[in-house]
């Protein structure tokens, strides 16, 4: 079986596991909708809440990812799934690629959601017809990174008590460039900030280097991350 | 403010490494006696 | 080895003639680098007594991006096959220590020397906001070192993080420069500073880079002796049961 089946089956198999637990639908996508009510409280300004939508957007994104990368990794820790299938000789490459895809297909979920909460609670608008292009390209890059970046820093925290609450200390930091790049491209595509749809092109050229270099960079270090055999 | 600004920087940088050096001996110290010599290679 | 050297040895566990001259240095440059920067040197023009924070301020700033390349390049050396040895695992930890100490004292320094030239404490600079980066992510290196397993696990672990970090800083770097472009000017390139001041900064940096050494070979050796513990500490523990039993 060659990586890319292994990729695809790692995929489904996440994927399937999200549908009938339904972790994603029941819990994650409610604290979602739930931070961006909460923002709404702290900053109590609608005309503010417009300008910075497409921030709190990505902001909650973000946090809400922390749980799901967590999700993602307690169902192969539980049983020592993980360390079966590397066992097995199933090829870390095809393991890490399969759970980025399925955490970034869950990412985008979110974010839909995330945008239809801006659209209605902050009344966000998309600029012009060109906005709808940078808006789905942006998001798409952005849950690329995401899902890579997360899924490399989620192998190393699994396993052991203790090691999940090392999560946001390692991931978050690694992932401020995914917030200002898509942020930027977000308000580009919002029209809101005075940034042009063309700096928001620019900052989705970042992305998508930041997605490059860190699905180059997982590809090698999720192996030796995951693999705890001397 | 000035005054007080250098007198904190100075303070805070000797003291942050002072703090490091006796934590480091201390250890040491206290390994050194529950090892025997050939763990330390260096000597 | 004589008892009064195994005693000299308990008493100063990690030094060696080379640490120990090194040390004397270390302490003779300081005494001279605080003479120097706290009274010896004129305050600055525009920046006034300002100006004395940044003698410790920029080799500290040296001395952490130092320590990090090391815990950089260790790390490499410990992952490749040829050169795989505890010892560059080791090194990697003990430099990134004293790099992090090092970020934390040119954080608060260079805050403390904004408020007085620029009226406040932070600005989102690139370069500012990439060594607050560094020091986060270096904090979390150091947790990643104590998640436990065998010293080699602790070693791969620890280096892979050490490496995706190197991708990270720059990224980072980048789009925060892209975000803010302006810059602040730094003092010391535009020629603002005397020489007598300028020779203080270098003093200071070659100081501190010979206490960055004096500090990491003592961090190593203890990190060595830790790991030695580790390894026969369940030996020493019967040994000693046994010594017990026999008396």
């Amino acid at each position: 079986m060659n990586s890319l089946e292994v990729t695809r089956l790692v995929a489904v198999k996440d994927l399937r596991i999200e549908l009938r637990s339904r972790v994603l639908i029941n819990q994650v996508l409610p604290f979602a909708a739930i931070v961006m009510v909460l923002f709404a409280f702290a900053l109590d300004n609608d005309g503010i809440l417009d300008r910075v939508a497409p921030g709190l957007i990505w902001l909650a994104t973000l946090f809400s990812m922390l749980v799901v990368v967590q999700r993602s990794f307690a169902v192969e820790a539980g049983d020592g799934a993980l360390d079966a299938l590397r066992t097995a000789g199933v090829p870390a490459q095809g393991i890490y690629f399969g759970k980025a895809i399925a955490l970034g297909l869950q990412l985008m979920v979110l974010e839909i959601l995330l945008f239809g909460a801006a659209f209605v609670l902050y009344n966000s608008r998309i600029a012009a017809a060109a906005g709808i292009g940078l808006l789905i390209t942006s998001a798409l890059a952005a849950s690329c990174g995401l899902g890579l970046v997360g899924t490399l820093y989620g192998g190393l925290t699994t396993g052991t008590k203790g090691r999940e609450s090392l999560l946001p200390l390692l991931l978050l930091p690694v992932v401020a460039p995914v917030l200002i790049g898509a942020t930027r491209a977000t308000e580009a595509a919002l029209g809101v900030g005075g940034i042009s749809m063309r700096e928001g092109w620019a900052w989705v050229a970042l992305l998508v280097t930041y997605a490059l270099l860190f699905g180059i960079g997982g590809s090698v270090a999720f192996g030796p991350l995951v693999d705890d055999g001397a | 403010m000035e005054i007080r600004f250098v007198v904190i920087s100075y303070i805070a940088t000797f003291g942050g490494i002072g703090v490091l050096v006796a934590v480091m001996l201390r250890r040491a110290r206290a390994l050194a006696q529950r090892l025997p010599p050939e763990d330390r290679p260096w000597t | 080895m004589t008892a009064s050297t195994t005693q000299e040895t308990v008493r100063r566990p990690t030094g060696t003639p080379l640490t120990r001259a090194l040390g004397i240095a270390t302490l003779i440059g300081l005494a001279w680098f605080v003479a120097f920067g706290l009274f010896l040197s004129p305050d600055d023009v525009v920046q006034k007594k300002g100006v004395r924070i940044l003698y410790l301020h920029v080799p500290s700033a040296w001395l952490a991006y130092l320590a990090f390349i090391v815990t950089a390049i260790s790390s490499a050396a410990y992952l490749s096959k040829r050169t795989r040895s505890l010892t560059w695992d080791r090194l990697a930890g003990a430099s990134a220590e004293v790099g992090v100490l090092f970020m934390g004292i040119t954080l608060l320094t260079g805050s403390l020397w904004g408020r007085i030239s620029w009226g406040v404490y932070w600005v989102w600079d690139s370069r500012v906001t990439t060594t607050a980066f560094l020091f986060v992510t270096y904090l979390g290196y150091l947790a990643v070192r104590g998640l436990g397993g065998t010293h080699h696990q602790r070693a791969r672990r620890s280096a892979v993080v050490a490496l995706l970090s190197v991708l990270e800083i720059p990224l980072v770097h980048f789009s925060v420069e892209w975000w803010r472009p302006l810059h602040q000017q730094e003092s010391i390139a535009n020629g603002k500073l005397s020489g007598l001041m300028l020779f203080s900064l270098f003093v200071g940096v070659i100081v501190f880079t010979l206490m960055y050494v004096w500090l990491v070979l003592h961090r190593q050796r203890l990190l060595a002796m830790q790991d030695a513990l580790d390894d026969h500490g369940l030996e020493f523990a019967i040994a000693e049961r046994r010594e017990e039993a026999v008396f």
